[in-house]
């Protein structure tokens, strides 16, 4: 069961990097006044990829086995059923970003 | 039957030093933790979907930092500087992946210094969460029960505090038991002063929750005697819990989960509350 310890620095000092600067994108995105839709959509985007990095790489979902990930991925299933119901409110409120 | 018990008791303190595997081969303690993250994920899911629906509703009252720009509406949230405070997070789940690593590598002193550096971080976080706050309800006279935008605020990013908080101190306990030496299952720290702490500890929790705090109302009379009496009270209980662990490299890992947890909420918090 025990494995050999591997020197992962380099991973995470990348994938600092890659958080410090989608977070600098994220915020300069808000300070140029973009549209509002097309920005709606970017910055979440961007939140879901920095979260994935820090599950993936800083939570080691990527070195670990497969059933942590099943348990990671579990609330995901709720997330969509909680986005589906609030898709609907999306559809009879229209004047917000659609 | 007594004699087959008594066997089984001792083959396993025999083997008490090889941790605690499920049949996936992935360590208890691990498993559970991502368990709990589970739940926890959920709980902050729900509060997600109610600020986004409430969001939706409100439509273009909302005040937002687009308005601000154009000065519409005056956006009383300070974006750059919750931004710098994302920074000190993420420089701390760097530094937290660090204190895992230095364990996994069985180097203790690294991953205690590591470990401190995480706290100081942490500590900065909610620092500049406190003053954030303040300046919020002094000067911007923000309150739960103004409007749907101080509620929502509040409570997000006061349940994602209390996190931060509770982080901070699980690592703080976690560094001390490592810094008190190796970690040990047959080690009996059993500090007469440690003792008398804890039962000082409950004496103030139960003191506030019946006494003084009584008469204030809402959310301080819960929060003042967990804070004041039941947190110090958890956390020296901690440290003897951590000194009685095994495997420093998995107690340091999951401990390492909890914090990058409270980071990746974070990430998604600031774009949902601060930037949309």
């Amino acid at each position: 069961m025990e494995h050999a310890p591997v020197n992962h620095t380099k991973t995470y000092i990348t994938i600092f990097i890659a958080l410090a600067v989608l977070t600098l994108i994220e915020v300069g995105m808000t300070m140029v006044g973009m549209p509002k839709t097309p920005m709606v959509i970017l910055l979440i985007a961007l939140a879901l990829v920095k979260a994935g990095l820090v599950a993936v790489y800083f939570m080691h979902l990527k070195y670990d086995s497969g059933f942590l990930s099943v348990i990671a991925y579990a609330p995901l299933a709720v997330a969509s059923i909680l986005i589906l119901m609030l898709s609907l409110e999306w559809a009879f409120q229209p004047h917000w970003i659609f | 039957m007594s004699e087959i018990a008594l066997h089984n008791t001792h083959s396993e303190e025999h083997h008490a030093e090889a941790p605690v595997y499920t049949s996936t081969g992935t360590p208890m303690g691990k498993v559970f933790m991502w368990l709990f993250l589970c739940q926890d994920a959920l709980m902050f899911m729900g509060f997600f979907a109610a600020y986004i629906s409430v969001r939706i509703g409100a439509g273009d009252l909302w005040p937002g930092p687009e308005n601000h720009a154009h000065g519409i509406e005056h956006y009383p949230l300070d974006i750059p500087l919750t931004a710098i405070n994302t920074f000190v997070l993420i420089c701390s789940s760097v530094t937290m992946v660090m204190a895992v690593q230095a364990a996994t590598f069985k180097n203790i002193k690294k991953t205690i210094m590591w470990l401190l550096v995480t706290v100081v971080g942490g500590s900065i976080f909610l620092g500049v969460q406190y003053g954030e706050y303040s300046h919020l309800i002094l000067k911007d006279h923000m309150g739960m029960g103004n409007s749907l935008f101080d509620a929502t605020f509040f409570s997000l990013t006061g349940f994602h505090g209390i996190h931060v908080f509770s982080g901070v101190l699980y690592l703080l306990a976690l560094t001390i038991a490592l810094w008190m030496g190796p970690l040990d299952k047959h080690k009996k720290d059993n500090y007469w002063f440690i003792n008398l702490f804890r039962l000082v500890c409950l004496g103030v929790t139960v003191f506030l929750f019946i006494g003084p705090t009584k008469t204030w109302p809402g959310l301080p009379h819960v929060l003042i005697p967990l804070v004041a009496g039941a947190a110090p009270y958890i956390f020296v209980r901690g440290i003897s819990w951590f000194r009685k662990r095994q495997d420093t490299a998995e107690v340091v890992e999951i401990a390492g989960l909890y914090w990058h947890f409270v980071d990746l909420i974070w990430i998604i918090l600031f774009t949902l509350v601060y930037l949309i």
